[in-house]
């Protein structure tokens, strides 16, 4: 570069502050492989095809093939689970028409979620959508139990077993009425494919397409008659709310003191739905009776905060059918407050005629009137990607920003297609402010700085090679919005069945009430204790302090199971206190169980803290060894060997570990296949074929530094078979050391990326992850569903021609019991109770009905582990791992490893220091650290 | 004789009683453990068990023995010597120019925010701006302009560490240092002013030099010690932006050494009595102040 004139650093500052407003850093763009065969297009092309409108043609499970028949419930079917995958029935269709298809199913036993089968006609997928979902029923076990601080304990939802019917419809909310099948005239075979949770068939039947009146012509029927009586109920209340079909989604918590009955100051479940209830499918359902005859208003006491001034959609149901159109995408608007909301429309009132007996309400979410936007946003989405890979192809991941790419040249028409894309961007715009009622959208806004980004690249095309990250960006935003469209929350306070004069209240909390309850809140905060879950009563001997280092929504559940389970079993009362997840780490942080272990205070046992502080403890004896209590080894054959090393010292274990993560490869089904790419099963294979091959198509590896991986993989070891010294000096570990250091240097690997943004874009399909890596793509990157997957790590071809594929990562938290204690063994009792099998499954059930797949519990104990809803393909390479496992001891000094190491790495990578050179000075400063550590203990 | 202490004490009662809350805070969380960290220096303590008398063996290991004190010690001083009086002229210069503006209480309070967040917040934002990874602003902007071709790890590079962590506490050093001066130019006396001017002062800088410094001594001062004892406790913004221990001990304050003998090694005993070398040099660089500023009313 050489030295630079006044001149030019002015106009480099200056081109720096104009470039400062238009470069935004951030991550990339998802990318969408292209789907063919969807329903939309299937409509397209079927659309002018009458609908059938003969009578149900009902197939029995007698006439089913491929099943094995059951009678369940007396009810004759066949079964539909893994052993019997594929179910066929042949069937004549009496005329050409679409044809909606009704399921009747009994969910069997599994793991409690939902069941997914696949609908082929004449062997052959119509659409993409037919791969759909039936549901289990659930209710809540019994009212909310208060605690003893004078909160309520949200009560264990239960599944309702029995016989549905359903119809086959889209998952995601975009069709509010069941999807239309187009069959020909004649015979054909109807073929049920099993994908998960196991259910027995009844039978399928195929029905004429609804066809529902509006509510003019449904009310036209009204004859005279009389008004009924007022009936009011709550809509958290179990005894009407009978079931829904997401246990999570159910009743909830609400803080306004206009809510019945109002919870201000502790907490009282009296709501229903609220931000959980959301997606597409997750129907509820309440029953009612109603003693006199007569036409009745219905009146929902709403909360629809979560919009950003778009309102959500439900499909209501009367007495298990939609009556009229207008309840087939309700519209509820959105609004700070709770309000009323009566169903009607301009014209008045909906009346419903209900005769005496019991009836029922239901209401499913689905996107209404934003499909629209929906499916524009989706394919302004896929066609704004397709123009970034374009450039990408001609200008590589990295433009130089100096040269002259002659976009107009290479790509002729990408002003045409950028602006085709604005413009869709702007009728979703448009099209959303229409929705909400001529409110701006807070969507909408965000799109106008994405549609005012692609405005000024048509302006000037030749300025995108430069601005590819703004491109990026205008991508992900879109792909972000498109998810939280599919999002439909809704919170019910109460129902108001009434006659038509009834007087509704429209009113919600006045500010001032607003400002007395969070005086009264502010106040309580002062004598509540929040941190401890308190007791639900029984009799009990003694008491025991635990501390666990999760979030209270885990904590709770612990709670609960530990009250039921554990307490009353064995009279033993737990006092459980909640610290802040992570601080109950040694390294590098003031934590609190240190400090009350000098004041005197600790508790009896600490669950969830890092791996490294029981040993660090133990060799300063504040923690009690727990290999001397009965049962140990029974809690231990639960767990892999190598979990327990670092918890080893000196013949004692100190600590047993409540979770065990693992590490695998993540790739993009998808973009593998597209590139052809070789997924790596040696490094050898990485470094000659994968990486050549994903950098000629301007992709990249993602590998963090996982030193461990590459030093146990390679035969070296951290320490020598004593603990005395550092193994780092060892010809393994300096291979280990050497190509540890190559991977970025020499083979390009990037040292620092965001992999969970750019595994979502492709720009990295292949990379090296976590549990943490699984469970975000599980739960945050929902479009990639069924497009990754996973493989074992690459690993080092031993001599004899096995691949070592050792490495650590597996160990997570631990529980300990303090030094301290005087009640250690009723301690020991409640860690042998939570690390059983039974107890890690349950908790492992609830976590993840409660929070969702991204709460996955990743236990210690491996038959729980095995149980939990994995993908059967992903567990295997999870499982197939474990043989791999190869942790760490901690010896006094050993924390100085990891930060020396690091400090190698730098010196490295930074500075250009010769490996060996880096590496030897690591472990003579390890060696002094771990010699004075050893004169410290008295160690020989 | 009572006469006597009770005059005093009805003279200065009142005083004594607006005071007496600080005071007593005062004396239980700052002199208390100064005394007890001195205390805990000659035993060797760590956390879980009660401390042993080891004597000056923490001492001698401290100052004969620990190679990375003398880095920590190099970091400390190099810190106080750029970001205290760098930040403590750009303080008084700060103040002494918004002294001269309209709206003076805006300016000052956007110039005394960023010292009142919280640092953490703050290394959250710079974090981002110095992020490591080819998205990070600072990288992007460099690249864009063809400065660079491969990211800067600008919080792991020992080189670069030094450097931004220093800019980072300049910035949040706009604390009460900065009011106070403000303060302080507000009290310079306009008929000294004039007096000054009818004298044949000619400029600003000479009416500065020669009459608001003089003025200002008691807030110089303040300043001083406020700089100094912040320079040299330098250690959540250095911890939040290069971790702990930061990449080759380069951003290691004594801070940063004593927390990493107290809470990672279970040292505390040593941890303290590295504090009290700390405590030490503040004192000293402190009492140098006090010589320079000596005012004599």
């Amino acid at each position: 570069m050489g030295k630079m004139t006044g001149k030019q650093w002015s106009a480099g500052l200056l081109a720096a502050a104009l470039l400062i407003l238009h470069t935004i850093a951030v991550d990339g763009q998802p990318v969408y492989a292209a789907e063919d065969a969807s329903y939309s297009q299937a409509v397209e092309q079927q659309g002018a095809t009458p609908a059938y409108t003969g009578q149900d043609i009902v197939l029995g499970a007698d006439r089913f093939q491929g099943g094995e028949k059951a009678t369940v419930e007396t009810v004759d079917a066949v079964l539909s689970d893994e052993n019997n995958d594929a179910v066929t029935v042949t069937f004549d269709a009496p005329m050409t028409g679409r044809y909606t298809v009704l399921v009747r199913y009994y969910p069997m036993e599994g793991t409690g979620l939902y069941l997914r089968r696949r609908l082929l006609l004449d062997g052959k997928l119509p659409f993409n959508e037919a791969s759909f979902m039936l549901y289990r029923h659930w209710t809540d076990s019994g009212l909310p139990t208060v605690n003893s601080i004078g909160d309520e304990l949200k009560p264990r939802p239960k599944e309702v077993t029995g016989w549905f019917q359903q119809a086959v419809s889209d998952s995601l909310g975009l069709y509010s009425s069941p999807l239309e099948f187009y069959i020909e005239a004649g015979t054909h075979t109807l073929t049920l494919e099993y994908l998960d949770q196991p259910a027995a068939i009844a039978s399928i039947t195929l029905c004429a397409p609804a066809q529902l009146p509006d509510y003019a012509t449904y009310s036209a029927a009204y004859a005279e008659g009389a008004n009924g009586e007022y009936i009011r109920f709550e809509a958290e209340n179990p005894e009407y709310a009978v079931w829904r079909t997401e246990a999570a989604a159910g009743i909830t918590n609400d803080g306004d003191p206009a809510v019945s009955p109002p919870g201000v100051t502790n907490i009282k479940f009296n709501v229903f739905g609220g931000y959980a209830w959301r997606s597409s499918g997750q129907s509820a359902c309440w029953q009612f009776e109603v003693k006199t005859a007569g036409y009745y208003k219905v009146n929902l006491r709403i909360k629809q905060s979560w919009g950003g001034n778009l309102p959500v959609y439900r499909t209501i149901l009367v007495d298990g059918e939609i009556p009229f159109s207008e309840l087939q995408a309700y519209r509820f608007p959105y609004s700070r407050e709770w309000y009323s909301e009566v169903l009607g429309n301009k014209a008045g009132d909906f009346l419903f005629w209900f005769e005496p007996g019991l009836h029922t309400i239901t209401m499913n979410p689905v996107m209404g009137e934003l499909a629209e936007v929906y499916k524009e946003l989706e394919t302004a989405l896929l066609d704004l990607s397709a123009i970034v890979r374009r450039v990408v192809m001609i200008t590589g991941q990295t433009p130089d920003p100096n040269y002259d790419y002659s976009i107009k040249t290479a790509i002729p028409g990408i002003d045409k297609e950028l602006t085709a894309v604005k413009e869709r961007v702007r009728a979703c715009i448009d099209r959303m402010t229409v929705v909400s009622g001529g409110r701006t959208t807070v969507m909408g806004n965000q799109l106008e700085s994405v549609e005012k980004q692609i405005g000024e690249m048509i302006r000037n095309v030749e300025r995108i090679p430069r601005r590819l990250t703004d491109l990026n960006t205008a991508v992900t935003s879109l792909g972000d919005w498109l998810a939280s469209l599919q999002e439909s929350p809704l919170a019910i306070d109460y129902f108001e069945i009434a006659p038509p004069a009834q007087e509704i209240d429209y009113s919600h909390s006045t500010f001032l009430e607003k400002i007395w309850a969070t005086l009264r809140n502010f106040v309580n905060s002062f004598f509540k204790d929040y941190n401890a879950l308190g007791n639900t009563g029984g009799q009990t001997n003694t008491t025991i302090d635990v501390w666990v280092g999760r979030g209270k929504d885990w904590a709770e559940i612990l709670k609960t199971l530990c009250d039921s389970g554990f307490s009353e079993k064995s009279g033993i009362a737990v006092r459980m206190n909640v610290i802040p997840s992570g601080q109950l780490s040694s390294t590098g942080s003031v934590n609190p169980l240190l400090l009350a272990i000098s004041a005197g205070n600790a508790p009896d046992a600490a669950l969830g803290v890092a791996s490294n502080v029981p040993v660090e403890y133990a060799l300063r004896n504040a923690v009690a060894d727990l290999s001397g209590f009965d049962g140990f080894d029974e809690v231990t054959g639960n767990l892999l060997p190598q979990v327990l090393v670092p918890f080893g010292y000196d013949g004692g274990v100190y600590g047993l570990p409540e979770t065990m993560f693992f590490r695998c490869m993540f790739y993009r089904k998808d973009l593998v296949e597209e590139y052809d790419l070789l997924l790596p099963d040696t490094w050898d294979d990485m470094y000659r074929t994968t990486l050549p091959r994903v950098y000629e198509n301007g992709m990249q590896v993602y590998i963090p530094g996982w030193f461990d991986m590459f030093l146990l993989s390679n035969g070296g070891t951290y320490y020598t078979e004593d603990g005395k010294r550092s193994a780092l000096d060892t010809k393994e570990a300096y291979i280990a050391f050497e190509q540890y250091i190559e991977t970025y240097t020499v083979y390009g690997a990037p040292t620092n990326a965001n992999f969970f943004n750019r595994f979502r874009t492709g720009e990295i399909p292949i990379g090296l992850g976590d549990y943490g890596t699984y469970v975000q793509l599980l739960a945050a990157a929902p479009e990639l569903s069924g497009r990754w997957g996973i493989m074992p790590l690459p690993g080092v071809k031993k001599a004899d021609g096995t691949v070592d594929r050792s490495t650590s990562g597996y160990v997570g938290e631990a529980d300990i019991i303090l030094a301290t204690s005087e009640k250690k063994e009723e301690a020991w009792q409640f860690i042998e109770w939570w690390l059983s099998t039974e107890v890690q499954t349950e908790y492992g059930r609830e976590i993840e009905g409660k929070l969702g797949a991204q709460a996955r519990w990743a236990t210690s104990n491996v038959q729980a582990f095995q149980s939990l809803p994995w993908n059967l393909d992903d567990l295997d390479i999870i499982s197939g791992s474990w043989e791999f496992a190869k942790e760490m001891p901690i010896v006094p000094g050993s924390y100085f490893t990891g930060r020396h190491i690091t400090n190698a790495w730098n010196r490295c990578i930074i500075n250009h220091m010769d490996p060996r050179e880096s590496l030897e000075l690591c472990v003579k400063d390890i060696n002094k650290e771990l010699k004075r550590r050893q004169t410290q203990f008295g160690i020989e | 004789m009572n006469r006597k202490v009770s005059a005093l004490v009805s003279k200065y009662k009142v005083g004594t009683l607006f005071f007496l809350p600080f005071f007593t805070l005062f004396v239980i969380f700052v002199v208390l453990p100064i005394f007890t960290a001195i205390g805990t220096s000659f035993t060797d303590y760590d956390l879980l068990n009660p401390g042993k008398f080891v004597g000056l063996s923490n001492y001698r290991l401290l100052l004969f023995d620990d190679d990375i004190f003398v880095t920590a010690l190099k970091n400390t001083l190099v810190f106080a010597l750029f970001s205290g009086p760098i930040g403590y002229l750009a303080s008084f210069f700060m103040a002494w120019i918004i002294n001269q503006l309209r709206f003076k209480s805006v300016f000052a309070l956007a110039f005394y925010a960023p010292s009142i967040t919280s640092s953490v917040a703050m290394s959250v934002v710079w974090l981002y701006i110095f992020s490591s990874d080819r998205y990070g602003f600072a990288n992007n902007l460099l690249y864009n302009m063809g400065f660079i071709n491969q990211p800067i790890l600008w919080n792991q590079d020992a080189t670069t560490i030094m450097p931004i962590i220093i800019l980072i506490s300049i910035w949040m050093s706009m604390g009460t240092g900065f009011l106070v001066f403000l303060a302080g130019l507000q009290n310079v006396s306009p008929d000294i002013c004039e007096a000054g001017q009818i004298d044949g002062i000619r400029n600003r800088f000479q009416e500065l030099v020669y009459i608001t410094l003089p003025q200002m001594k008691p807030q110089l001062l303040f300043g001083a010690i406020n700089a100094i004892s912040g320079a040299f406790g330098v250690f959540d913004i250095a911890v939040a932006f290069a971790g702990m221990p930061s990449p080759g001990y380069a951003a290691h304050t004594l801070v940063a050494h004593l927390y990493d003998y107290a809470f990672v090694r279970f040292e505390m005993g040593y941890a303290s009595a590295v504090a009290c070398v700390l405590f030490l040099l503040t004192f000293f660089f402190g009492r140098i102040c006090m010589k320079v500023f000596a005012s004599n009313d």
